[in-house]
């Protein structure tokens, strides 16, 4: 039998606690505990063989902390392969030379988490990340582990990383087991459904909860787990907390409350068991006893479409889903000039204004015929998963650049899109099979879009068939039945309704759409649209693509609930209708804080956002936007800047003014012509290693303020990749940032660099660790020691702008 | 012989809004009202997304002008053995507020860069705050002991590089979540690492004092 026989068989017993077995054993503090299964095979082999004894019908390798940051090879240092090799020998040992015990018996790789931080939040790339579990991997299978436990992993990113290294270089099962937190959260935020719904989508075998917490804590985070996953549950607990006793460190809770605890857990869904910190050979014998007998709960389909970000869970079938549709070039000005300038920024501005206005999903979409689209794509999800927490809907029909993003997304995506057509099947399903997803479905095939809801059905029926085919369940596939334009076909919007009708009779299957096409051509085409999403929600729509801004929208949006009684007590509604109301007052200037009569300059000096945008606009009536520009935000920003310098103004002031005056300046640039006087580009980094980023942001606002675009290369960027922005630019002015000794290196090889290969380029830099030796020392042209320097640098070196 | 690393789940203590303006570079200056409205109006949002961790152990410490001798790790320092002289054991510790801060800093960052810089002061204000309850608990834990100012790698003579060993010896990746990066940064990067000596004399010095230092351009300076 094998290892996945025996857990859809019934109970299925792992190990107790390595770590702190060994160091009842002897192990120094910071000793690494891998180093054992070369300077000490029997203890290794005498423990795992006390497992099995007890009752295990696996354990796992002596390899949690074995990697090839950790073991090099170098200076006396084992090679990683190594000591995975000694593992894998002891616990075959531990497992050939065990009496008694289970009749099938298994040995399981063991990976713990690298101990680096992945990117955004740290500095090692996520492709590194799965490198370094692929070595781990490799070395395990190599030498015949029977499966692979990936377990105690805190982060959902390093998670996903090393479930794709296992699956791509072996084919032995995998187990994934995470620590959550007392409010069921992982470190850095996931929480069980997410991370659920990550891992059934990475194809994930067995998944669960380890170490952190003791049984009684879990057994309050099991059923989360249960209601969610569709997998075998693995449950691994600590003997509770630990402190200590006459010097000695002892965990709070003993072996026969431990195996109660965990009968209750088996009685709760718990079938892959075993325990963590603190638990030994006698904790696994007592939990044997106490679950023999016990039928575990059976596996059942849970069928829930979902999709995720490390952050959130959204799942489609429980109320409508809202998916804001602004990024996306197609018939957009301006993000179509942000693409092609390369602006992130815009990208991540439009993002968060979508989420400040309800949307629950984004769409990215980022194809313009003049760019690389997979390159745009993915720099996009990673740039947006590391400021916002809602799921993204990768859209393109490049097969490329969505491997690319769902292969770097942070979670569960959902896919725009896949079509009854073969070719478009046979690019998209491979990848969801791979990655996870939840797909829309569009019901068109070689032949076009059917004109009948029939016709429509038809095709939906093709897709799920093929879905099928690479084990992909309706739950992952959501049906667009195709809003097509009411005034060149009086009867569209009807087909429309009546597939999603049928859609959901025949089939049971989610459906979305698009929604604003219907309209195309109409006047005041918000009506038609926002009229034709009502009926579709009453037809049982689960989601819309839409532009959250529509305040038509989210009136059709906020009633829908409140009348199909999805709104206890009307709640949502009442707040919406009240807010809107409120909106529309505040946007008077008389209730505005600051009066007329102190004007716009004022609200800038005292760093008021919104009132410098009403009065901007205000100004813009009666006077041209230069004149606003030179009279008003100018000396504005002059005297908050003198201020600085002579520190009666203190940054956080300054920052608030710049915020105003921008605020003011897209005012103007609304009634100008895009400007082509604008000043000469300066880039901005932060330099390779150092992941501190708010300096920087903050003489990029400044810049931005004073005409200057600002060419942002984000943080922990390699001195070739600023040179080669600043070639292609022809850039003048480079500011770079560090925060620390350890990262000023990085700052004179880049200036060495830039000094070698662009001679008219001058680099100032600044930063917490900087001072005008430093900067001397490195040979930079100047060192700006707050933002206000940098600005008057810039003026010095390109000239005022006007 | 093995030292036992704690864990602990503390509660953040409250945030002296003074030092949140000491942190923002306003030195002694009255906070203007509107950077006060600011600090208020984000606070609520800094508080939900805190959620400290720290861990500890305590070993035996031998010093000699030069050298200090943790009984599992030996290290060459003058300034530690300066501040540890006569110290008969010492903590290690390891705290941060977690990586949510980090997240939410950098999402404030995209449209409103002033909030953002409010939020780093605040985090920056709150490590300390929470290293100088933590302090304060172990004083009380340990009567007739004094506690020595908190010492950080990358103080004095003290290599930052010692960061690798301190946090291997707390296991702080899984005791409180905290790494570090190739550059020797800790992440999450509202997180403090520190030795605190403790003592039957020397001073306890909560409050650092900035004409003891030599960094004048330092934004916290009074």
């Amino acid at each position: 039998m094998n290892v996945m026989e025996c857990v859809k068989k019934g109970l299925f017993y792992l190990d107790g606690g390595t770590g702190t077995s060994l160091q009842a054993m002897g192990l120094a503090p910071g000793e690494f505990p891998e180093l054992w299964n070369i300077k000490h095979p029997q203890r290794i082999i005498e423990l795992g063989r006390s497992y099995f004894e007890a009752g295990s019908h696996a354990i796992v390798t002596n390899t949690f902390g074995a990697n090839s940051l950790k073991f090099d090879g170098k200076e006396g240092r084992p090679a990683l392969v190594e000591i995975v090799q000694a593992a894998v020998r002891c616990a075959k040992e531990a497992r050939d030379t065990a009496k008694g015990g289970q009749e099938n018996r298994f040995v399981g790789l063991d990976i713990g988490p690298l101990g680096r931080m992945l990117e955004p939040l740290g500095d090692l790339p996520f492709e590194s990340a799965v490198d370094l579990f692929a070595e781990i991997v490799q070395a395990g299978t190599a030498v015949g582990a029977d499966f692979i436990l990936i377990e105690t992993m805190n982060d959902a990113y390093e998670t996903k990383a090393a479930v794709l290294a296992a699956k791509e270089h072996s084919n032995l099962p995998v187990f994934v087991s995470c620590v959550y937190d007392e409010t069921a959260k992982l470190m850095t935020g996931a929480q069980p459904e997410a991370m659920t719904a990550l891992l059934e989508g990475l194809r994930a075998d067995v998944i669960g909860i380890n170490c952190s917490l003791g049984p009684d804590q879990m057994l309050k985070i099991l059923p989360r787990l249960a209601a969610c996953t569709s997998l075998p549950l693995l449950v691994k607990p600590n003997a509770g907390m630990p402190h200590t006793q006459n010097g000695q460190t002892v965990y709070d809770v003993d072996a026969d409350h431990f195996a109660a605890v965990m009968e209750q857990m088996v009685r709760q869904g718990a079938r892959v068991i075993g325990g963590c910190c603190g638990t030994d050979a006698d904790f696994i014998r007592k939990m044997v006893a106490a679950t023999k007998g016990v039928e575990p709960v059976p596996l059942s389909r849970k069928g829930r479409s979902v999709v995720s970000s490390y952050g959130q869970t959204v799942e489609f079938g429980a109320g409508p889903v809202l998916i804001g549709e602004r990024i996306n070039p197609t018939g957009k000005k301006k993000c179509k000039e942000a693409l092609r300038a390369h602006d992130i920024s815009y990208v991540l501005r439009e993002a968060i204004a979508q989420q400040d206005k309800g949307a629950q999903v984004l769409d990215v979409n980022v194809g313009l015929p003049e760019i690389d689209e997979a390159a745009m794509l993915t720099e996009c999800v990673r740039e947006l998963q590391a400021v916002t927490s809602l799921p993204l809907q990768l859209d393109t029909a490049n097969p490329e650049a969505m491997e690319r993003a769902m292969r770097i997304y942070n979670g569960k995506p959902m896919i725009n899109s896949v079509s009854g057509k073969q070719e478009s099947m046979d690019a998209v399903f491979p990848l969801v099979q791979r990655y996870g997803g939840l797909v829309v479905c569009l019901t068109l095939d070689e032949s076009g879009i059917p004109d009948s809801a029939q016709g429509r059905l038809k095709v939906a029926q093709r897709i799920l068939e093929e879905a099928a085919s690479y084990g992909i369940g309706p739950e992952d596939l959501i049906f667009d039945p195709l809003a097509m334009t009411i005034s060149s076909d009086n009867q569209a919007a009807q087909v429309t309704l009546d597939t999603i009708g049928l859609l959901k009779e025949r089939l049971g299957v989610r459906c979305l759409l698009g929604v604003s096409n219907v309209s195309f051509g109409l006047p005041n085409r918000e009506f038609i649209t926002a009229a034709f999403f009502t009926l579709a929600l009453s037809r049982g729509l689960d989601a819309a693509i839409l532009n959250p801004f529509s305040a038509e929208m989210q009136k059709a949006y906020h009633c829908f609930l409140a009348l199909s009684g999805q709104d206890p007590n009307c709640q949502r509604y009442i707040g919406f209708a009240q807010n809107l109301v409120s909106q529309i007052s505040d946007a008077s200037p008389a209730k505005s804080p600051v009066t007329e009569a102190e004007g716009l300059q004022s609200a800038i000096v005292r760093g008021l956002r919104e009132a410098a945008a009403l009065l901007a606009a205000k100004e813009l009536e009666k006077a041209d936007g230069l004149a606003v520009i030179n009279e008003q935000i100018i000396p504005a920003l002059d005297t908050v800047g003198r201020g600085f310098e002579e520190k009666t103004v203190f940054l956080p002031q300054l920052l608030m003014s710049a915020e105003a005056a921008k605020a003011a300046f897209d005012e103007v640039r609304k009634t100008m012509p895009a400007s082509s006087e604008k000043g000469s580009a300066v880039i901005l980094a932060t330099v390779k290693g150092d992941i501190h980023d708010i300096g920087k942001n903050i003489v990029k606002v400044l810049l931005e303020n004073y005409g200057y675009p600002v060419v942002d290369l984000g943080r922990d960027v390699p001195p070739e990749k600023i040179l080669q922005a600043a070639l292609e630019k022809d850039i003048r002015l480079v500011g770079l940032s560090a925060l620390m000794t350890t990262t000023v290196p990085a700052m004179e090889q880049t200036a060495r660099l830039l000094r070698e290969k662009k001679p008219d380029c001058k680099v100032v830099v600044g930063g917490a660790v900087l001072t005008q030796e430093y900067a001397d020392m490195i040979g930079a042209d100047y060192y700006a020691k707050n933002a206000m320097e940098t600005v008057r640098y810039a003026e010095r070196i390109l000239g005022k702008t006007k | 012989m093995t030292a036992p690393v704690y864990s602990l789940f503390p509660g953040l203590p409250p945030v002296p809004a003074r030092n949140i303006f000491r942190y923002l570079g306003m030195g002694r200056a009255e906070p203007d009202p509107a950077v006060a409205a600011l600090v208020e109006e984000c606070m609520p949002a800094f508080l939900s997304a805190v959620r400290c961790r720290a861990c500890y152990t305590v070993l035996p410490v031998r010093t000699d002008g030069e050298t200090v001798d943790f009984g599992v790790v030996q290290l060459s320092s003058a300034s530690l053995a300066k501040n540890l002289s006569g110290c008969e054991k010492v903590i290690l510790f390891a705290a941060t507020l977690g990586t949510q801060v980090d997240l939410q800093r950098r999402q404030m960052g995209v449209h409103s860069p002033a909030r953002a810089l409010v939020l780093d002061a605040m985090g920056s204000a709150a490590i300390e705050a929470l290293c100088d309850q933590l302090c304060e608990g172990w004083a009380e834990e340990n009567p007739g002991l004094r506690l020595r100012p908190r010492f950080s790698p990358g103080y004095g003579d003290l290599p930052l590089s010692f960061q690798i060993r301190l946090l291997e010896l707390l296991d702080s990746k899984r005791q409180a979540g905290i790494v570090l990066s190739e550059t020797l940064l800790m992440v999450p990067q509202k997180s403090v690492s520190a030795i605190v000596g403790m003592g039957p004399d020397g001073c306890t010095m909560r409050f650092h004092d900035c004409g003891d230092c030599d960094k004048e351009d330092c934004t916290f300076r009074l």
